[in-house]
């Protein structure tokens, strides 16, 4: 990498909603080991007053939530340069910190900024990456995640997942008017800027991402049974995909778009079936009387993962579905433990994530495919939604903590303790993590 | 044990039996307006309940409902004596045997239906928060075909049955422990 260099990137973008109001917060509940020490300095405000976003405690915040870096605190920064300014490094090779983040944040008239910012190596004292981003202000949060990711990407060799958003569902008991509201919502991926996608007073529950981000498949029960229904992030724009008698559930997007796998149990009892979304047409895939249910797509497109109690007890099973329509036999993957659902690949097709039961308590569970070796990853007690981050390094989930319905996440190797979002009322449940947003 | 309406105990209380689930519901409609909807269907069996949300469907549910009103002595589904005021049947876990007492109201049930081609029942069946969502949402519709499939064994045409499953997503006691999931565990009997 030139010293020096700025890649110039213009960002134009398509974002939802610009109201940073915080109705999810991170809590961070436990500490980290291996977490790499980095400074990150306050980015330098061409103005009087506050620039308008934080954006070097944005990214602090993201940086200490993947687990893999510990950002020094304000009173740690031996001082504060901007970008320009003469650095003195021995004051830095003090603090225990390998590399140095600064920035500049200004604006540059209508509505318009300029960010910049460069990751310098303390012990050489050269830069290792450098950027500028020109953005408007309803997106400064979302540069704040782009830098967050270019940061990790570049120190971690692994993309970042920072500039992604979460789906999830809240519910929200209200006492007074006897009523239970339903609210099926995105976020960015730390919680801020939510945007309610659906309000129902009846349930709502597995949102599922199509894998451009730009679509949900949801289930409501608004006609007071289930509906799957695709919605159109952008409009608002919704259809009807799956209303056949009986259950209609758990869609599930084919990785290139055009499949939607479902649960129906139109024909007797809950099957797995794949539309094609074009033409609607169905295809089943599962007949058996035992319950199946939770499809997931392998990677490839190929196969599904799916639950199933044929055998007793809820399962974990593979078949085989290519495009032409030809369907396997399945084949039983999980056979630990009595209660084995809702599993879902890694984006590399080596582990699954699932929900297992472990002495008696329902937590997240990552069994890797090639040895069958099924981890436990979290202590709590009725884990749900286990739903990979697009770089498959952060596994998001819902759970209970002192009644209440939260989410968490947790290093999908398991070496980091779970991280709380929670939200200011309600439950939330039901999380599923967006793909990757186009660069 | 484990049961949350002692029907041995409340055979012998008649009146019990209505205050028992009065008493329930009072104490969860806040919760929410499914539970409103239960109230007014354990209050008032016989009409109206159905009128909100269901659309196009609602109208042979409302009809029959007002039909009966009419009828000489009153209908039987209103009369709190009645084994056919025993609206819930409750479940074991990850289970959909019908209980012993969980038969004979069935058996109350099939008997008025057969007589009463003209009423429709909506069997929708629920699950505790254990497991994952979907599975549950199955879940309770395997425990409402189960109560289906006795009913029909009992000789209720399927014409007049509609069995839904709200798996987890309608629990009538909020509670994360075990008396909490017991009453969850559900199928219930909507005219």
């Amino acid at each position: 990498m030139r010293q020096n260099l700025f890649f110039l990137l213009f960002i134009s973008m398509l974002f939802l909603s610009a109201n940073s109001h915080a109705v999810l917060e991170v809590e961070i509940t436990g500490g980290f080991q291996g977490a790499s020490p980095i400074a990150i300095v306050p980015f330098a405000w061409s103005q009087s007053g506050k620039a308008p976003v934080d954006i070097a405690g944005v990214v602090s915040s993201d940086l200490s939530r993947s687990g893999m870096f510990s950002p020094l605190s304000l009173n740690q920064l031996p001082e504060r340069p901007a970008m320009g300014d003469t650095i003195n490094f021995p004051r830095w090779k003090n603090t225990q910190a390998e590399q140095l983040v600064i920035g500049n944040i200004a604006a540059v008239g209508q509505g318009q900024y300029e960010v910049k910012f460069q990751i310098l190596d303390i012990f050489s004292g050269q830069e290792i990456l450098g950027y500028r981003f020109s953005v408007e202000k309803q997106n400064l949060r979302r540069v704040a995640h782009q830098i967050s990711d270019k940061i990790y990407e570049k120190l971690t060799h692994t993309r970042g997942a920072f500039d992604t958003l979460i789906a999830y569902v809240v519910v929200n008991n209200d006492v007074n008017a006897k009523k239970r509201v339903y609210t099926l919502a995105i976020a960015d991926s730390d919680g801020y800027g939510e945007k309610v996608i659906l309000k129902s007073r009846q349930p709502i529950m597995s949102p599922a991402w199509s894998p451009t981000g730009k679509q949900l498949a949801y289930v409501s029960f608004e006609k007071k049974r289930s509906i799957i229904y695709v919605q159109e992030l952008k409009t608002g724009q919704r259809k009807v995909v799956a209303r056949f008698k009986g259950i209609n559930s758990a869609p599930s997007w084919s990785p290139d778009g055009k499949r939607l796998a479902m649960t129906l149990s139109k024909d007797g009892n809950s099957e797995i079936y794949v539309m094609y979304t074009d033409s609607g047409v169905l295809q089943r895939i599962t007949n058996h009387y035992g319950i199946d249910t939770e499809p997931s797509w392998s990677p490839d497109g190929r196969s599904l993962v799916f639950t199933s109690d044929r055998a007793g007890k809820p399962q974990i099973y593979q078949i085989a579905v290519n495009p032409q329509g030809r369907v396997g036999n399945p084949k039983r993957l999980t056979y630990e433990g009595d209660y084995n659902s809702k599993a879902s690949f890694s984006h590399d097709g080596k582990f699954l994530t699932m929900i297992t039961r472990d002495r008696g308590h329902f937590r997240v569970g990552m069994l890797e495919l090639s040895t069958r070796y099924l981890q436990v990853l979290t202590r709590s007690k009725l884990d749900e939604s286990p739903s990979f981050a697009p770089n498959s390094k952060i596994v998001l989930y819902a759970t209970e903590s002192r009644g209440r319905g939260i989410l968490e996440a947790i290093a999908s190797d398991g070496s980091n303790s779970p991280q709380r979002l929670r939200v200011l009322s309600g439950d939330v449940r039901e999380p599923a993590w967006s793909p990757y947003r186009s660069r | 044990m484990k049961n949350i309406l002692k029907h041995s105990v409340l055979k012998k209380l008649p009146v019990l039996l209505l205050a028992a689930p009065l008493l329930f519901l009072t104490a969860c409609t806040s919760i929410g307006d499914s539970s409103s909807d239960d109230a007014a269907a354990v209050e008032d069996r016989t009409g109206g309940q159905n009128g909100e949300g269901y659309e196009g469907q609602t109208g042979a549910y409302d009809e029959s409902g007002m039909g009966s009103g009419s009828a000489m002595g009153g209908d039987p589904l209103s009369d709190p004596n009645s084994p056919l005021s025993v609206r819930t049947i409750y479940f074991e876990y990850d289970s959909t045997i019908i209980s012993s007492e969980g038969q004979s109201a069935l058996n109350a049930h099939a008997e008025y239906l057969s007589l009463n081609s003209g009423k429709r029942l909506i069997i929708e069946g629920h699950t505790d928060e254990m497991g994952t969502r979907e599975y549950n949402l199955s879940l309770g519709e395997r425990r409402g075909r189960a109560v289906a499939d006795f009913l029909s064994a009992s000789g209720v045409p399927g014409e007049q049955m509609e069995v839904r499953s709200y798996g987890e997503e309608n629990p009538v006691a909020l509670e994360h422990n075990e008396s909490a999931w017991q009453l969850n565990r559900r199928v219930e009997l909507l005219y």
